[in-house]
């Protein structure tokens, strides 16, 4: 499918086919989106990390590497921004996936988790829907309140 | 130990999902050659996914348990926080330059 873009002012728009090698775009897109939203680079550098998380679940989970459309609209919400993802695949539901354990060992390391961990630490608001017609909606939202990179530190589990 | 049998990895630009199957083949292909000791080069990537820290994690283990080692070597100021962020600093030897990665290694053989 041909990538469509749209934007007014304060909100931005891609449709994209959900195929691993449209990840680079996205990245670019929500890079160039959220700085337009007021991030700063730094700020925009998470989310782009967070989308990319997300999107990736999306291709290969409610895709499950088939393809299928991938709407992404980016706005301002307050001073940060609000980021909503769609997808017309299977249902899956993110509060049944675990929390990774950040401070196990090497051989009890489970390698799922991460990256919904990365969408939880780095946005401020993640919240998934489904809806027969509207699919699946992740929304996530960014608030610019010059939080630090998460370190990973937080009290072990 | 020789240069020989350490095997180093310089992955480009952007480890997604896209990417990261290329990542863990060049890893890979050392360990099919029986190099253990492994460096990943990191000075010329400048975005990384949780894609790349699971083909890391599963290298990790195996090398480890072949009695082998990776080092991740020059890491950007970003790549170091998401791997901070993932708890994988606790798990992963990292140095500033793959030349302090490689005497490390020399040093543990």
């Amino acid at each position: 499918m041909p990538t469509k873009t749209g934007s007014s002012a304060d909100t931005h728009v891609l449709r994209i086919d959900g195929q691993p090698e449209s990840l680079a775009r996205i990245g670019d897109w929500i890079m160039e989106a959220a700085q337009a939203c007021g991030l700063d680079e730094d700020e925009a550098f998470k989310v782009q990390l967070a989308v990319d998380e997300a999107c990736t679940n999306v291709i290969e989970h409610a895709y499950e590497g088939r393809g299928g459309t991938i709407e992404l609209c980016c706005c301002r919400e307050g001073t940060g921004i609000r980021v909503r993802i769609q997808d017309w695949g299977q249902s899956f539901d993110l509060d049944a996936v675990r929390q990774p354990d950040l401070y196990a060992p090497l051989k009890d390391r489970q390698v799922g988790g991460l990256g919904l961990h990365f969408m939880r630490s780095l946005m401020d608001q993640v919240r998934f829907s489904f809806d027969q017609d509207e699919g699946n909606v992740l929304t996530m939202v960014k608030t610019c309140s010059g939080k630090h990179f998460p370190d990973g530190e937080e009290t072990p589990a | 130990m020789s240069d020989g049998e350490i095997g180093i990895v310089t992955p480009q630009g952007r480890i997604d999902a896209a990417t990261s199957p290329q990542l863990e083949v060049a890893l890979h292909d050392h360990m099919a050659a029986g190099r253990l000791h492994l460096i990943v080069d990191f000075s010329d990537v400048h975005y990384l996914s949780s894609s790349a820290l699971k083909v890391l994690l599963v290298t990790l283990r195996e090398v480890r348990h072949r009695g082998g080692d990776i080092r991740l070597a020059a890491l950007r100021d970003r790549g170091y926080d998401i791997l901070e962020m993932a708890g994988f600093h606790r798990l992963f030897a990292i140095d500033g330059s793959v030349e302090e990665a490689r005497a490390a290694l020399e040093a543990e053989a």
